[in-house]
C-alpha cells in the first residue's frame, strides 16, 4: 500500500474544527477558543476575559450606556483579531451569547445591531432553559464520574453577576431548574445604592439570599442532601481553602472553612483583595457576595461540606458544539423527562404518548437518508410527539391548535425559545392543516426551519398512525426505500387495519414534501 | 528596619567584592596576559557604571533627605562612606595590577611608550600625526571663573593645563571672544587655567611605529607631547589629566539597578539638573594648583578625590585587550558547538515535535533559536508568533525574521522593552521598524519592566493547532548569547503552551491574566511559588526527610527569599548556592545558616543563566528563569519560572548546574564576613566548570554526529 497516501489520508480524516464562544456576562466578557477533534474529543485553545460591567448599567438603570456599548465593541473587535489570528470566521463556529446583563436591557435590541453592526458577531438568544441544558451538561460527566455526590437529593447552584443558577437534580435527573435575580453585582450595587456601612453590608446581603431560598422552598418541597457549587468565585476559594489549583475534578470543601473565608473576604476592600489575590478588580468586587450566597445556601439546609465543581457556561456551549448539538442520550432523556411531567399536567394519554414517541424515532433514523435532518431534530421530534396531545386538556375542538400555545407557554428543562417554538409547530400539525405559509408562526420561521417542521411533522404523522389502535402493537419495523415508495415492513402478526387506514390518511403530508407513498405492510403477507 | 543589622551581607559591599572577583582575574597567571587586560578593563567599566549608578544613586538620596537603608539597617550616609573607603583602595588596585602587566607586556611584545621613548622618527610622526588628525578635534576651554560654569561631560578623559603668559609673546595677545584658545586677563593675579576634553572619537591607544614589535601611546601623552602648541603666546607650566562622573544619568536610565532606590530619589529630579559632580580622578603627579582648582571648579571634596598614579580610565585597556593578532597571548578560541538535535534535517518543528530539547550557550551555538525564528517565519502552517525583546543585537536576525513573518501575513505581536538600560536608542529603532513591516509592536507593560524571555510559535498542523515555545535565560542577542552563560528551553508541552498564550495575552492586555499551571510569572505568583518550594523543602527537612535546593542566579538580594533560606537551613535542609555578583545571604554561620553554601564563578564567559533545583521529596523539580532574587525582578517585572520536566533535559540541566559546584578553578567561595575565598582543589583534581561545559557540548555533538565510533554500518549488496 501507498504509504504516503495513507497517511494524507488520516490527516485529512483528523482535521480538527476551531470554535470560539464569546459570553458577554454581567461583570465580563470572556471567550473561549477550542478545537473538536474529529473523535469529538474537545482541546482548549486559548481563554479570554475582560472586565466589563454591562450589568452595572442594566440592573441599575435598565439600559446599557453608551460608554459600555463602545467598550464592548471594543473587546469583541479585539476578539474578532483573535478568531481572524486562527482563521476562525464561520458563523457555524461562533457563538456568542449573552446573559441577564444584555437581556434585561431595554436597549437590547440596539446593542445587538450596534454589536452586529460594528464587530458582525450576531449575539443568539439564550434563554434560561438553554442556560440549564447546557449547565447540566456540564455536570453529567461529574455524576458519571462521581455519582456519590448525586446520591438523593442535590442542590447544583451557580452564583453569576444577574442571577443564580439553581438545578434541582433527584439521582442525577433534573426535578427542577429555575434561574434567580439574585446575582454577585446585583447586591454589590444594591448596597452601593443604600451606601449601607460594612457592618450592615453582609445582613442585607443576607436578606436577598434568603428571600431567594424561601422561593426555591417554595418550588421544591424536598430537602438537598448535597450542595454541589459551580463558577469562578468557589473555584477560587476552594484553591484557597485547599491550597492546591482546583481541577477537574470535584472537590469538597467544608461550609466551616468557606465561612470563614468569605468572613475574612468580606472585611477586605476590593482593592486588598487585588493586591492580596491578584484578582481583576471587577472579579474582587463580586468575591464576597458570590461566596456569601454560596454559604448562606449551604447554610440553609445545614449542609456542611460543599462540592465544587469546575463547570463554566463557555465549556457547556462547546460541547454542544462538538457534539452538533445531538442530545446526547442522557441529555435527551432529561428533556424527554420533563417533557412528560408537563404532559402528565395536563392528563395526557402517557402510554400512547410515549410509543408515538418512540416510533417516531425509529422512523427518523432509518428514514435518515431521506430527510437528512441533524439529531437536533430528532430530540424536538421526541419531545413534540410526547407533548402532540396536551391540547385535548382543553377541549378536542382544535386540540391541535390548543397544543401548539401550551407548548409555547410551559417552560421545561432544557428547551430554549427557538426550539420550543419548533416543538410547538410540530405538534400543532400532528393533525389536520398542513403547514402553510398563511399560518402565523409557521410563515414567520426562516425556509430551512420551516422544512424542518414540515419534515418532522410528517413523520410524526406517521407514527400517530402506526399506533392508531392506542394498543402500542407495533413496536418495532423496518422502512424499505424503494424507488417509488417507502414501506413500512412489521413483524406484527394481528391485525393492522386501522393502522393500514390511518397511516393513508396521515401519509399525504409526507408524500407532498418527499414524493414517495408511504405503505405499511407486514412480513407475515 | 534596623533590627538584625549582622544577618545579612551589605548589598554595595557586596557589589564590590564581585568587581574584585573580576579585578583578581587581571592578576591570574594563569591567565593569558591579554584575557587579564581585559579583566582589568571590564572591572574598570563595573566600576563606572557602579560610581554613577548606586554611589551617584546614594548621593542624591542624601542630599534630598530620603531614606535609602540597605538590607544590613545603614543608611545612605554609612553606605556613602563604606564605598569610599573601597573604591579608594580598588582603584589602587587597578594601578598596582596594570603595574604589573605593562612590563609582560612590554616582554611579550606590546610595549607603551612614554615621552622619553620616543625617536626624532617617531616624534616628527607624531607631530604629523597630531596635526592632522588629533589636533582639529579638541578643543581647549579657557575657565573664567566668573563665567557660568561650563558642563564637562562624565567619563571623559580631560587635560587641565595651567598656563601662564609667556613675556615673550605679549604682543600677539588676542582679544576675548570668538577664540578657542585659553585667555586671560593679563591683570589678574595667581594662575590660569584651559582644560582639553579628549574627544570620544579619537582612539585612546595609538599604535607607533616601531621596527620589531607593537608599540603604542596613550592618547593624553601624544596631547602632552605638543601640548604648548595648543597655546600660543602663553606657557604651560604643567598639566594634568582627570576625570569625573556624575550622577546626573541615573534616574534618567531608570534602569535595573537603580529602581530600589528610586522611591528616594523621585522627590529630587528637578536638582538632578546641576548633575554634580561624584567623583573626581586625577593624576597623582598633578601639581597642587591644578588639583586645587580642579576641585573648586567642579565643587568636589577631597574625599571624592581619587589620586591615582596612573593612567586613568582604564576603561580604554579593551583597545589593548582587543589587538588583532598576539593569539597566544588570548584564551584559546571555544568556537560554540553545533547543537546536534537542530542539524539533523531543516524541520526545526519535528524536532521540538519529537521532544523537548536544551540548549546551553556559548558553548553550544545560537542557530538553533535563529533558525526557530526563520523557520516560524517562513512556515506555510504557522499563524502567530508572539516574542519579547529586550536587548537585540545590532543587526538581529531575529527581528529581522519578525519582519520577514510579518509580511508574509502571519500575526505577530512582539513586545519590545524600551527602558531597558543602554539599549534604548537600539530597541527604539528596532521597534519602529517591525511596526513599519505590520508587526503588532507592544512597547511593555505600564509600571513593569518585560524581562521574561519567550517566543511562542503558533502552527497549524494537521492534528490541530500546536504551540512550540523557546523559553530562555538569556535575551534574544546574537552577540551576547556567545559571551553570555545561558539556556535555551525548546518544547511544545500542551500545558505550558496554554500557559504561555495566558500570559501573553494578559501581558498584551487581551485579558485579565488567568491562572497558569506549569509557569510561574511574576509579578503574579513567581515570588509566591518560590517561597513555597523553599518552604515545602523545610518543611520535609523538619520531619527528618531529606531537602536539598541548589540555585544558580546573578544577584541574590531579596530579603524574604534569604530569610526563607535562612529557616530553611536551621530545619537542615543543604542549600547550595551559585550567585555570580552580588549576595546579600550570609552563609555558614552558626545557628543562622550553617546549611548553606555560596559560590561564585567568575571567568571567560559571563555567568547569566539561573537554574533552580529543589529535591521535593525526592520528586526532583528543575526550572530555568529570567529572574534574578532580587526585589526588582519578584515585584516589579514581568518574569518567568519554566519549569523543565523531560528527562533528559532535566538530566542535562542538573548536570550543568552541579558542575559549578565542583569547581575549583574559577571558583570563589563567599565567606560569612562578606569576603571570598578561593576554592582550594582537593588533591590534585583541577576542574573548571567552564572547560568542562565547553567539552560536555562538544562531546554531545560528537556523540550525535560521530556514531561510527560506537554503530557498525556494513555495506549490504545493492
Amino acid at each position: 500500500m501507498n504509504r504516503e497516501l495513507q497517511y494524507s489520508n488520516i490527516e485529512e480524516a483528523a482535521e480538527p474544527k476551531m470554535v470560539a464562544v464569546i459570553d458577554i456576562g454581567a461583570s465580563s466578557l470572556r471567550m473561549q477558543i477550542a478545537e473538536i477533534r474529529s473523535d469529538g474529543s474537545i482541546r482548549n485553545l486559548e481563554s479570554f476575559s475582560q472586565a466589563l460591567s454591562i450589568g452595572k448599567d442594566s440592573f441599575s438603570k435598565g439600559v446599557i450606556a453608551k460608554d459600555t456599548i463602545e467598550n464592548c465593541v471594543h473587546v469583541l473587535s479585539i476578539y474578532r483579531a483573535k478568531l481572524d489570528e486562527y482563521e476562525i470566521t464561520e458563523p457555524e463556529n461562533i457563538r456568542v451569547i449573552a446573559t441577564s446583563g444584555v437581556n434585561e436591557a431595554s436597549n437590547r435590541l440596539a446593542f445587538l445591531d450596534r454589536i452586529y453592526i460594528a464587530t458582525g458577531f450576531e449575539i443568539g438568544t439564550f434563554d434560561e432553559a438553554e442556560l440549564h441544558r447546557i449547565t447540566y451538561r456540564g455536570l453529567q460527566p461529574h455524576i458519571k464520574s462521581a455519582p456519590k455526590y448525586f446520591e438523593g437529593q442535590t442542590l447544583a447552584i451557580e452564583v453569576g453577576g444577574g442571577t443564580t443558577e439553581t438545578l434541582w437534580l433527584s439521582k442525577g435527573d433534573v426535578a427542577f431548574a429555575r434561574a434567580f435575580r439574585l446575582g454577585a453585582l446585583r447586591m454589590r450595587q444594591r448596597l452601593e445604592l443604600y451606601d449601607a456601612p460594612l457592618i450592615k453590608a453582609r445582613e442585607l446581603m443576607e436578606r436577598q439570599i434568603r428571600d431567594t431560598i424561601e422561593l426555591l422552598r417554595d418550588s421544591v418541597a424536598k430537602e438537598p442532601d448535597n450542595l454541589v457549587a459551580m463558577g469562578g468565585d468557589i473555584r477560587f476559594a476552594a484553591s484557597e481553602i485547599k491550597q492546591s489549583s482546583a481541577g477537574n475534578e470535584l472537590v469538597d470543601i467544608k461550609l466551616k472553612a468557606l465561612e470563614k473565608f468569605v468572613a475574612e473576604i468580606l472585611k477586605c476592600t476590593p482593592e486588598n483583595l487585588v493586591s492580596r489575590y491578584h484578582l481583576s478588580l471587577p472579579d474582587a468586587q463580586l468575591l464576597g457576595p458570590g461566596l456569601l450566597t454560596v454559604a448562606t445556601f449551604a447554610r440553609a439546609w445545614d449542609i456542611d461540606k460543599i462540592t465544587v465543581a469546575d463547570v463554566n457556561l463557555r465549556d457547556g456551549v462547546i460541547s454542544e458544539m462538538a457534539k452538533g448539538r445531538v442530545w446526547s442520550i442522557s441529555i435527551g432523556e432529561q428533556i424527554i423527562r420533563a417533557a412528560t411531567r408537563l404532559g402528565r399536567k395536563y392528563h395526557f394519554n402517557e402510554s400512547h404518548a410515549v410509543h408515538v414517541a418512540k416510533l417516531a424515532s425509529i422512523l427518523f433514523d432509518q428514514l435518515q437518508p431521506l430527510h437528512g435532518m441533524s439529531g437536533r431534530f430528532r430530540g424536538l421530534l421526541q419531545v413534540a410527539a410526547i407533548l402532540h396531545q396536551v391540547g385535548s386538556f382543553v377541549g378536542n375542538k382544535g386540540s391541535h391548535k390548543h397544543s401548539k400555545y401550551i407548548i409555547e407557554n410551559s417552560e421545561f428543562f432544557g428547551i430554549g425559545s427557538e426550539d420550543k417554538r419548533l416543538v410547538a409547530l410540530v405538534a400543532r400539525y400532528h393533525r389536520r392543516a398542513m403547514p402553510s405559509s398563511s399560518h402565523i408562526g409557521y410563515s414567520s420561521l426562516s425556509r430551512d426551519l420551516r422544512v424542518a417542521v414540515s419534515k418532522m411533522a410528517s413523520i410524526l404523522r406517521l407514527a400517530i398512525a402506526l399506533n392508531a389502535s392506542h394498543t402500542q402493537k407495533i413496536q418495532s419495523f423496518h422502512c424499505k426505500m424503494l424507488p417509488h415508495e417507502i414501506q413500512i415492513v412489521t413483524e406484527e402478526l394481528s391485525d393492522l387495519t386501522v393502522e393500514r387506514l390511518e397511516l393513508r390518511q396521515a401519509s399525504g403530508l409526507f408524500e407532498r414534501i418527499f414524493g414517495k407513498p408511504v405503505i405499511l405492510n407486514s412480513t407475515s403477507i | 528596619m534596623k533590627k538584625k543589622k549582622n544577618q545579612y551581607l551589605p548589598r554595595e559591599a557586596s557589589w564590590i567584592e564581585f568587581n574584585k572577583r573580576v579585578l583578581d582575574r587581571a592578576f591570574l597567571k594563569s591567565v593569558p596576559l591579554l584575557e587579564r587586560v581585559k579583566f582589568l578593563a571590564i572591572s574598570a567599566s563595573n566600576l563606572d557604571e557602579f560610581m554613577m549608578v548606586r554611589f551617584g544613586g546614594l548621593t542624591v538620596v542624601r542630599r534630598s533627605q530620603g531614606e535609602a537603608f540597605d538590607i544590613t539597617g545603614m543608611d545612605a550616609n554609612e553606605q556613602i562612606e563604606m564605598i569610599r573607603e573601597h573604591v579608594s583602595a580598588m582603584q589602587q588596585r587597578q594601578i598596582e595590577c596594570l603595574g604589573q602587566l605593562l612590563p609582560l607586556l612590554a616582554e611579550s611584545g606590546i610595549r607603551r611608550l612614554r615621552r622619553n621613548d620616543l625617536s626624532d622618527i617617531q616624534k616628527d610622526f607624531l607631530r604629523s600625526h597630531f596635526e592632522s588628525e588629533i589636533v582639529t578635534s579638541i578643543a581647549p576651554i579657557g575657565i573664567d571663573p566668573l563665567k557660568e560654569s561650563i558642563f564637562f561631560s562624565g567619563l571623559r578623559l580631560h587635560l587641565c593645563a595651567r598656563l601662564v603668559d609667556d613675556r615673550n609673546a605679549r604682543l600677539v595677545r588676542a582679544d576675548h571672544g570668538d577664540s578657542n584658545e585659553a585667555q586671560s586677563d593679563a591683570e589678574t593675579p595667581g594662575d590660569r587655567f584651559a582644560i582639553i576634553p579628549l574627544p570620544r572619537n579619537l582612539p585612546r591607544v595609538w599604535a607607533i611605529p616601531t621596527s620589531d614589535q607593537y608599540s603604542f601611546m596613550f592618547l593624553e601623552d601624544i596631547v602632552g607631547l605638543f601640548i604648548d602648541d595648543l597655546f600660543p603666546g602663553q606657557k604651560v607650566l604643567d598639566w594634568t589629566t582627570f576625570r569625573i562622573t556624575r550622577s546626573g544619568d541615573v534616574v534618567l536610565a531608570d534602569d535595573d539597578e537603580s529602581d530600589d532606590l528610586l522611591q528616594g530619589m523621585e522627590r529630587v529630579i528637578e536638582a538632578r539638573k546641576t548633575s554634580d559632580c561624584i567623583r573626581l580622578e586625577i593624576s597623582a603627579k598633578a601639581g597642587e594648583e591644578s588639583s586645587r582648582f580642579l576641585q573648586e571648579l567642579l565643587k568636589v571634596d577631597e574625599e571624592d578625590t581619587y589620586r591615582l598614579d596612573g593612567p586613568l580610565g582604564l576603561v580604554d585597556l579593551f583597545g589593548i585587550a582587543g589587538l588583532k593578532g598576539f593569539q597566544h597571548l588570548k584564551d584559546e578560541p571555544w568556537p560554540p558547538h553545533d547543537v546536534p538535535e537542530f542539524l539533523q534535517g531543516d524541520d526545526v518543528f519535528a524536532t521540538i515535535s519529537q521532544k523537548d530539547r536544551l540548549v546551553h550557550h556559548p558553548y553550544q551555538s545560537y542557530e538553533p533559536v535563529v533558525k526557530f525564528l526563520r523557520a516560524a517565519a517562513e512556515d506555510e502552517r504557522v499563524i502567530a508568533i508572539k516574542q519579547t525583546l529586550y536587548r537585540t543585537a545590532r543587526d538581529s536576525e531575529i527581528a529581522a525574521a519578525l519582519e520577514v513573518a510579518a509580511a508574509k501575513g502571519k500575526n505577530v505581536t512582539c513586545i519590545v522593552e524600551l527602558k531597558a538600560r543602554f539599549d534604548e536608542a537600539r530597541n527604539i529603532e528596532w521597534a519602529k521598524r517591525l511596526e513599519a513591516a505590520g508587526v503588532d509592536v507592544i512597547y511593555g507593560v505600564r509600571g513593569l519592566k518585560t524581562h521574561a524571555k519567550m517566543c511562542l510559535v503558533i502552527r497549524k498542523e494537521a492534528a490541530g493547532v500546536k504551540r512550540y515555545l523557546h523559553l530562555g535565560t538569556g535575551n534574544y542577542n546574537e552577540t551576547t548569547a556567545r559571551l553570555y552563560g545561558d539556556v535555551s528551553y525548546f518544547t511544545c508541552d500542551e500545558q505550558l503552551g496554554h500557559d504561555a498564550v495566558h500570559l501573553f495575552n494578559a501581558i498584551t492586555g487581551l485579558s485579565v491574566p488567568q491562572s497558569m499551571v506549569k509557569l510561574a510569572a511574576a509579578p503574579i505568583n513567581l515570588r509566591e511559588t518560590m517561597m513555597e518550594f523553599i518552604r515545602l523543602e523545610t518543611e520535609n527537612a523538619r520531619r527528618g526527610d531529606k531537602g536539598e535546593i541548589r540555585v544558580k542566579v546573578n544577584s541574590l538580594v531579596d530579603r524574604k527569599i534569604i530569610d526563607a533560606l535562612y529557616e530553611a537551613s536551621q530545619a537542615g535542609v543543604n542549600v547550595l548556592l551559585n550567585v555570580r555578583g552580588l549576595c546579600c545571604l550570609m552563609p555558614g554561620k552558626k545557628g543562622l545558616s550553617e546549611n548553606i553554601r555560596v559560590i561564585s564563578v567568575v571567568d571567560r564567559f559571563l555567568e547569566h543563566a539561573r537554574i533552580f533545583y529543589f529535591y521535593q521529596g525526592g520528586d526532583e523539580k528543575v526550572f530555568i528563569s529570567s529572574a534574578d532574587w532580587m526585589g526588582r525582578n519578584l515585584d516589579r517585572r514581568v518574569e518567568l519560572l519554566v519549569p523543565v520536566e523531560d528527562r533528559d533535559c532535566k538530566n542535562r540541566l542538573l548536570r550543568i548546574l552541579n558542575s559549578y559546584f565542583d569547581d575549583n578553578e574559577s571558583a570563589t567561595e563567599l565567606q560569612s564576613d562578606g569576603s571570598y575565598v578561593a576554592v582550594e582543589a582537593k588533591k590534585k583534581n583541577r576542574f573548571r566548570s567552564q572547560q568542562w561545559l565547553y567539552e560536555e557540548s562538544g562531546q554531545l555533538l560528537e556523540a550525535n554526529t560521530n556514531p561510527k565510533a560506537t554503530v557498525f554500518q556494513p555495506h549490504r549488496p545493492g
